[in-house]
Order: C-alpha cells, then structure tokens, then sequence
C-alpha cells in the first residue's frame, strides 16, 4: 500500500464517520441512536487497522546484528533501539557521528536511556521509527 | 545650504553619536568605577585559562590590569614567591575583591594531589585556600570547563577525585565560564559587567546568558550544508562536519561569531569539527572527537 491508496481508503472513512455524525444530530429515536454510534465506532476501528496495516509493511525486523551496521560510520544511517523499537538518529542534531554523549549508535540503548532520560518518552517523540527490534 | 543649517534635527542628527560618546567618556571620567581587586586561583588544571587571557584583545591584558582591576594575586603572574606569595594572598582576603578559580578541586587524600603553597610548615591545599577566599569573596568566578563542571581534572577514571568548582562551593552563586579554555572575552567581558553593572544575567546554569545563549550550531558558518543534508566525508571537505562527530548542536558558545586568536579563526573555520570543549560532559561524553 502506497501514500495515495492510504490517503483514499482514509478519506472514505472520514466521509463515512461524517454522513453517520450528521445523521445522529437529527435522529431522536434511542435505538436508531445506539445502532448509528456502534457504525460510527465500526468506521472508527477501520481507519485503525488501515493504519496499522501502513506502517506494519513500512517497518522491518531487525536483529542485534542487523542493527550494528547502522552505526553511523562511514556514511552508513545511524539506528537505535529503545524498548523494542528501532528509531533513525542520522539527522538529528544531537547525535553528530552516531554518537551520544559516550553512547554509540547501532545498539540496543534501553538500559542507558532509561538511566539518562529517566524514561522520558517525549525525547524519542520527533525521531522517525524505522522498525521493531526482533529478541 | 541655508535651510540644512537652520534645521536642528539635521544638526542635532550628526552630532547625536558624538554628544552621547563624549557624555559617557564625561560620565566615567567623573564618576570614576574603582576598580575591584582580583584574585585568579589555579587549583587543579592546566593554567590554559590565564594562557588565554594573557592572549585577549579588545580589551587585551594592559587594559584590564590596568584600568579594570587590581591583580592581588596569581599563581602565574604574581611578582612574588614562596610564602610572601602567599601572605599576599591572605592580606588581599582582607578586602573587597572578585574570585576567579580555574581548575577542577582535588579531594583525594585531604587534597594532597594539588598543593597551593606551603606556609610556616604547613601544606596549605587548593581545597582549603580556594574555600578561604570564596568565605570572602565578593564574586566567584569559575573559568574553565575544569572549574565549572570537573572537565579534564575528573574525567574518567579520575584519579585525583576531583569535583568543579562550582560543586565544592555549592552554598555559593558561582558564575560558570566553561570552555578549553575560555575565551579571553568571555572572562574580562564577565569581570567588565560585574564592575559596572553587578550581576550579568544567567542562564539555569549560571553561564552570562551574553557569552552562553545560542549553541554553536545556531550560529554555524556551515549551518546551510546541514539543514540541506549535505555532510563532508573526510576532514578537510568544506561541507557540514555533523557526520564526523561534530559537538556544535550541543555546545552553547559564540565562538562563531567572537573567533579566537585576535578573532582570526575558529575550529569549524580550519576545518576541524567542534569537539564541545565548554560542554557540560566534556571530554567524557563528548567522545570520539572525530568519527568516520
């Protein structure tokens, strides 16, 4: 599935959620209501899974050895795991050479981020996931 | 001709700049600022804060000695030795001065790793003597990244267990002026502000917010290469050194601006990636210096 296909299936969703919204407001019988609420909530769980499906063909599976190519050397992308995922820190300014204040990239980073940042998601929030890091 | 010298805004126009120069030159002559004593401490460092001070410019050394203060005393500098060295030293406690203390402190051993002088018999440690003169001082000045976060002196393993600073003196407003070493501006420019207007604003980490407030990347010569995604190779390419390990997006310092040297060069400018000399985990977590 592509950006475009994705952006389609979405809309049609979004369109769907709209007509059933628009519907509720002038619909004053209780079990009209509770039917259009639970086709409202099946639309939602849609636009869900399609999602899901998006990024679960994005991503990939990366062993402990896979991950250490992509230490940041040599012109290769710089990658980390933390809890599992796997994110991209090529760019971001912080990590100048794949390195981090002692810490070298391509490894799996839970136990030194955690002692750090104090578990503080929000500093992994901007960094782009590439996939999940397979145990 | 004859409407241009009747208007007095034209006239007041071309004579505003020189009226305000001349009222401020009028302002100091009257109002002269004494000039504060100084005290400049090594405890355990390099002496490469003093090396850079001996090398500024604008104001350079003269001036500062000068006009701006009164040197007590220095460990480098100071025309006398041994314990009359030292006696100066406690005779200067006994005013109104501004502590500067470059160098990590050393505690191993009760301080034995760095001796400031020895008097009557007694070993006098820098511990101890930089802890008299801070009970006394009216400004403290940490210079160095050694003095403002343990720099070099502590880094591991850290043999001598040394602390900055700024941590031995924690009961006290220490002015951190990180950097390896510092920039001869930074320190009289620091000392120039506590004479003539107090305290400088600080930032949550008590640099002066004038010398400290944007990080060395904001100011980069070669920021548009990053922000493009255009990154060098090898030392010596002319592009954004980031890939090789550059500490510029995490180093707070002007150097892009100020320069160093009598404002000729900095390291980006000769090629050379930031290796974050004024930050926090220097050299420590600021390792590799260069990574390719």
């Amino acid at each position: 599935m592509d950006k475009k296909e994705l952006s389609i299936l979405l809309k049609e969703c979004y369109k769907n959620i709209f007509n059933l919204k628009n519907m509720l407001i002038y619909t004053q019988c209780p079990i009209k209501r509770t039917q259009i609420e639970d086709e409202i909530l099946f639309e939602i769980n849609k636009a869900l899974y399609i999602l899901e499906d998006y990024t679960k063909c994005r991503q990939r599976e990366f062993t402990i050895e896979e991950l250490s190519k992509y230490d940041g050397s040599l012109g290769n992308p710089a990658y980390i795991a933390v809890n599992g995922i796997v994110y991209d820190v090529s760019n971001s300014p912080v990590w100048g050479g794949g390195t981090h204040f002692g810490a070298v990239a391509g490894v799996d980073l839970t136990s030194q981020f955690e002692k750090c940042h104090k578990g503080d998601l929000t500093k992994l929030k901007n960094l782009p996931i590439v996939g999940t890091l397979k145990v | 001709m004859n409407i241009i010298k009747n208007c007095p805004i034209i006239e007041s126009k071309s004579q505003t700049a020189m009226t305000l120069i001349n009222e401020s030159i009028e302002y100091i002559k009257q109002n002269a600022l004494p000039k504060l004593n100084l005290i400049w401490l090594e405890a355990t460092g390099c002496s490469g804060n003093i090396i850079s001070l001996l090398n500024g410019e604008n104001p350079g050394l003269y001036f500062l000695l000068k006009k701006m203060v009164n040197l007590k005393y220095d460990n480098t500098l100071s025309p006398s030795q041994g314990e009359k060295a030292f006696e100066e030293f406690l005779d200067a406690l006994n005013t109104e001065f501004i502590l500067v203390v470059e160098g990590a402190i050393s505690l191993k051993d009760g301080g034995l790793y760095s001796i400031f002088a020895r008097y009557k018999g007694d070993i006098i440690t820098s511990a101890k003597a930089v802890k008299m003169a801070a009970d006394k001082a009216k400004y403290i000045l940490a210079v160095g990244t050694c003095s403002s976060y343990g720099g070099i002196s502590s880094a591991s393993p850290n043999p001598s267990d040394s602390i900055s600073t700024f941590d031995y003196l924690n009961d006290k407003t220490v002015i951190r002026i990180p950097g390896c070493p510092a920039h001869p501006d930074w320190v009289t420019g620091t000392i120039a502000h506590l004479i003539s207007f107090g305290m400088p604003l600080l930032d949550e980490k008590n640099r002066p917010l004038m010398f400290y407030s944007l990080t060395v990347h904001d100011g980069c010569t070669r920021r548009s290469f990053f922000n493009k995604g255009i990154f060098a190779k090898k030392l010596g390419d002319l592009e954004c050194m980031f890939k090789l390990g550059c500490r510029g997006p995490v180093t707070k310092t002007d150097c892009p601006n100020r320069k160093w040297n009598q404002y000729v060069n900095w390291p980006i400018g000769d090629n050379t990636p930031c290796i974050g000399c004024a930050q926090e985990t220097f050299p420590d977590g600021m390792e590799p210096f260069i990574r390719y």
